[in-house]
C-alpha cells in the first residue's frame, strides 16, 4: 500500500534525480548543434579541406620553407607513395608548370599525366616515395584560390612554387580562412539580395500587423452582422494549403502586371492574415470589456479605443505577429521562386539557391560562409528578444 | 428606431474594420481557391485560354503513376515524420521540465535550427548527407563497419534512403513544438501531480496519467497542423533532390509546382491540387475523429 508521503520528501526526491535527465538532454543538445558547428567549421576552411577524409573540424594552413628561406603557404595537392619524378611540362595545354609523374608513366621525353594527357616533360627532380615514407606534392597557395571552382583550376599558373617535400618539412597551423566570407557573399550577390529581402520583409511586417490588428479588433469587439460567419470562414481558410490556390493566384498577379516585382510578396500582407487575425482576436478577447465600455461612454471612437486602450495592452501579441511574419519573409523560398525571375530582384533565399544550383555544389566553403551570414540575423534577433520570442512561440499554441 | 440606427452604425463601423480582410480573403484566398476548382475541369496553360474538358483531368489523375508515387511519398513521409517528431518533442519537453535547470539554454539550442532559413537547411544537409564527405556517414561509418560489416548508405543519391534522410532531417526542426509542449506542461496544475504523488505515482506514471492527458489538446492541434504541413513540403526536395532519385522524394506539392510552372499544365495542376486539399480534409477529419474521447479538455469552453 502506498504510504502517504510528506510533500517535502517528494520534492527532495525529484530534485535529487533531476540531474539524470541532463545526460540525454546534453546529448541531444550536442546533436542539435552539430550541423551548425559543422557549417561554421566548413565556412572557414580552404576548398580542399571540405573534402578531407580525416574530417578534421579545425581549418588548417600548411607552410613550406622555400630555398630562399621564405615561409610559403601551400596546399598539399597529392600524397605520393610511389617512386617517380617531379617534371616540368614542355608541351600541351599548360607548358611551364610542374607536376608529378609516376616512374612507369614516363616514356622517354614524354609522360602520361593523371588526367590521361600525353605531354612532353623535362625532369626536375627524382622522387623516391614509398608507402612507408610518403612524400607530398605541394603547390603554392594564394588567397585568390578561395574564389576558384576547384584546386585544379590553378594548374596552368606557371608562377607558382611547386615542390615535393617530406611530411616533416610541412609546418601546420590552425588558420581560419576569414576571406571565405567576403568572397562567398560576393559570389552569392548577398548585399543586393539583402536589400530586396529587407524591403519585402519590412513592407510585409508593417502591413500584416496593421491590417490584422484592425480586423481582429472588429471581430473581437464590434458586434456587427455577419461577424460570426466571417470568423468561422477565417478559421476554415487556414485549412486551405498553398498549392490549392497557387495557380489562379499567379494568374491574379499576372493580370495585375505584378509578376517580376516584389508586390506579390508584400501587398497581400496589407489585407491581413488568417492565422494572425485568429491569434490577435483570441488575445483581444482576454482584455476586460469594462475598459472598452467606459471608453465608449466617454465618447471615444472605436479607432481611438483601439489606439489608446487595446494596443497598449497588446504589445506581446503585436510583437508575436511582427516577429513571425518577419521570420516567414526572411525564410520564404517558394514565393520568391514563383514571382521573381530577374537576378537583380532575388531575395536571399533565391540568391543562395541560385549560387548552389549554378556551382553544381562545388565551393562548399563559400556556400557555408554565405549560409552562415544569411542565418545570423534571425539568430541575433532571437537572442536579443528571447523573452518576447519564447512568449510568441507559446502564444501560437494558444488554445489547442 | 434609435436601436436600429445604432445597430446599423455598428454594422458599418464593424465592416469598415474588417474590410481589408474581406478584400484579402476574397482576392487572395477564396477567388483563387474556387477558380482553382473550376480550372481543374479545364485544359489550361499560359499560352492558351482554359478549355472545358469535363472530368478528363480527374480520369488522368487516377491513371497517373507519378501522382500515385507523389502521394505515396507524402504519406510515407507523414507517417514517419509526424509520430517521430511528436515523440522527440514530447520527450525533450518532459525531460526539460523534469531536469529543471538550464531550461533557457536548452530551449535556445533546440529552437536554433528553426531559425535557420529553409534554403540553408536544405543546402547544409545536402552536404551532411554526402555519401563520401558527409558528416552523417563519417559518424556512421565506423559503427556500421564494426558491428554490421555494412557500408553507410548513399542517402540522397539512393532510391531507398533519400526519403528516410528527409525524415531524419525533419527531426532537426522540432524546437517550436518542444517549446509549446514545455509551456503547456508547466501550465499543468501542480496539485494534480501532488495528488498523483499521494497515490504513490512515480515519474513514468505521472507522465503517462497526468502530463500527457493534460496536454493532449495541443498535441492534437500540432498533429493536424503537421498533416497540412507535410502536404506543402516543397523547398527541401526542390533543392536537395529535385524529387529524385527515381522520384523517391517526389512530394505532391513539388509535383503540382512542376506541372503548373515547368510543364504549364495548369488545369491538370489545379485538379491535383484539389485532390490534395480533399486528402488533407479527410486526414484532418480522421485525426479529429480518432482523437475523440482520447483528448482531454479541462472543462474549458470558449
Amino acid at each position: 500500500m502506498p504510504a502517504k508521503k510528506p510533500r517535502l520528501a517528494e520534492e527532495l526526491r525529484s530534485t535529487r534525480h533531476g540531474w539524470l535527465f541532463h545526460i540525454p538532454l546534453v546529448l541531444m543538445a550536442c546533436l542539435f548543434m552539430l550541423p551548425l558547428v559543422w557549417m561554421l567549421s566548413i565556412s572557414v576552411k580552404p576548398l580542399e579541406q571540405t573534402t578531407d577524409p580525416s574530417f578534421d573540424p579545425l581549418p588548417r594552413g600548411f607552410y613550406v620553407k622555400t630555398g630562399d628561406g621564405r615561409l610559403l603557404p601551400v596546399y598539399r595537392e597529392r600524397r605520393l607513395t610511389e617512386a617517380g619524378y617531379l617534371v616540368e611540362i614542355t608541351s600541351g595545354k599548360s607548358p611551364g608548370t610542374r607536376n608529378y609523374v609516376r616512374r612507369q608513366d614516363m616514356k622517354g621525353e614524354m609522360a602520361l599525366l593523371a588526367n590521361g594527357q600525353m605531354v612532353g616533360v623535362k625532369v626536375v627532380q627524382r622522387v623516391e616515395a614509398t608507402p612507408e615514407n610518403p612524400l607530398w606534392l605541394v603547390r603554392e597557395w594564394r588567397e585568390k584560390d578561395v574564389d576558384t571552382k576547384g584546386v585544379s583550376a590553378v594548374q596552368g599558373d606557371t608562377s607558382r612554387y611547386v615542390a615535393v617535400v617530406t611530411p616533416e618539412e610541412i609546418t601546420e597551423a590552425v588558420k581560419p580562412l576569414w576571406v571565405n566570407y567576403p568572397t562567398g557573399l560576393r559570389r552569392m550577390n548577398f548585399w543586393g539580395a539583402l536589400l530586396n529581402t529587407l524591403l519585402v520583409c519590412l513592407m510585409g511586417v508593417v502591413g500584416v500587423t496593421a491590417s490584422s490588428v484592425l480586423v481582429a479588433y472588429g471581430l473581437a469587439f464590434i458586434d456587427f452582422r455577419g461577424r460570426k460567419a466571417l470568423f468561422v470562414l477565417t478559421l476554415a481558410t487556414m485549412m486551405i494549403p498553398f498549392p490549392a490556390t497557387m495557380v489562379p493566384l499567379f494568374g491574379v498577379f499576372r493580370w495585375l502586371g505584378w509578376v517580376g516585382t516584389f508586390k506579390p510578396l508584400w501587398v497581400p500582407a496589407w489585407f491581413g492574415n488568417a492565422f494572425f487575425i485568429f491569434l490577435l482576436r483570441q488575445f483581444f478577447k482576454g482584455i476586460p470589456k469594462d475598459l472598452l465600455d467606459s471608453a465608449r461612454l466617454a465618447g471615444a471612437s472605436e479607432l481611438q479605443i483601439l489606439w489608446h486602450v487595446v494596443l497598449p495592452l497588446s504589445r506581446p501579441a503585436l510583437a508575436m505577429v511582427a516577429l513571425f511574419h518577419f521570420l516567414f519573409c526572411w525564410k520564404d523560398f517558394m514565393g520568391p521562386l514563383l514571382y521573381l525571375n530577374d537576378k537583380a530582384r532575388h531575395t536571399l533565399s533565391l540568391a543562395l539557391q541560385n549560387f548552389h544550383a549554378e556551382q553544381g555544389g562545388t565551393p562548399w566553403h563559400l556556400m557555408m560562409a554565405a549560409s552562415a551570414v544569411f542565418s545570423l540575423p534571425l539568430i541575433v534577433l532571437f537572442f536579443l528578444t528571447v523573452k518576447t520570442f519564447i512568449r510568441s512561440i507559446t502564444m501560437t499554441g494558444l488554445k489547442g | 428606431m434609435a436601436m436600429g440606427g445604432r445597430q446599423r452604425r455598428r454594422n458599418m463601423v464593424g465592416l469598415l474594420f474588417v474590410s481589408p480582410w474581406i478584400c484579402g480573403l476574397g482576392l487572395f484566398i477564396l477567388y483563387p481557391f474556387f477558380a482553382s476548382i473550376l480550372y481543374g475541369f479545364t485544359d489550361y496553360s499560359v499560352l492558351r485560354d482554359p478549355e472545358f474538358v469535363g472530368t478528363d483531368n480527374y480520369a488522368g489523375i487516377a491513371a497517373d503513376p507519378i501522382f500515385w508515387q507523389s502521394l505515396k511519398v507524402v504519406l510515407v513521409f507523414a507517417a514517419f515524420s509526424i509520430p517521430l517528431g511528436v515523440v522527440t518533442a514530447l520527450s525533450l519537453s518532459i525531460m526539460l521540465d523534469a531536469g529543471k535547470r538550464g531550461v533557457s539554454i536548452y530551449r535556445a539550442i533546440f529552437y536554433l535550427p528553426q531559425l535557420v532559413p529553409t534554403v540553408v537547411v536544405a543546402i547544409l544537409w545536402t552536404w551532411l548527407f554526402n555519401a563520401e564527405f558527409g558528416l552523417v556517414n563519417h559518424i556512421l561509418r565506423w559503427p556500421l563497419q564494426t558491428f554490421f560489416g555494412a557500408r553507410p548508405p548513399g542517402w540522397l543519391a539512393s532510391t531507398s534512403w533519400a526519403l528516410p534522410a528527409l525524415v531524419f532531417m525533419s527531426m532537426w526542426q522540432v524546437g517550436q513544438m518542444t517549446i509549446i509542449y514545455l509551456a503547456k506542461i508547466q501550465d499543468v496544475p501542480q496539485d494534480l501531480y501532488e495528488a498523483a504523488a499521494l497515490d504513490g505515482a512515480g515519474f513514468w506514471s505521472k507522465t503517462w496519467n497526468v502530463t500527457l492527458p493534460q496536454i493532449s489538446p495541443i498535441i492534437l492541434f500540432n498533429v493536424v497542423m503537421a498533416i497540412i504541413g507535410c502536404f506543402q513540403v516543397f523547398t527541401e526536395p526542390y533543392i536537395m533532390t529535385g524529387g529524385g532519385p527515381a522520384r523517391a522524394t517526389h512530394f505532391l506539392s513539388l509535383y503540382i509546382y512542376k506541372l503548373a510552372f515547368e510543364e504549364y499544365r495548369m488545369g491538370y495542376a489545379c485538379a491535383v491540387a484539389l485532390v490534395l486539399f480533399l486528402i488533407i480534409l479527410g486526414l484532418t477529419m480522421l485525426a479529429l475523429r480518432a482523437a475523440r474521447g482520447r483528448v482531454y479538455y479541462a472543462g474549458e469552453e470558449a
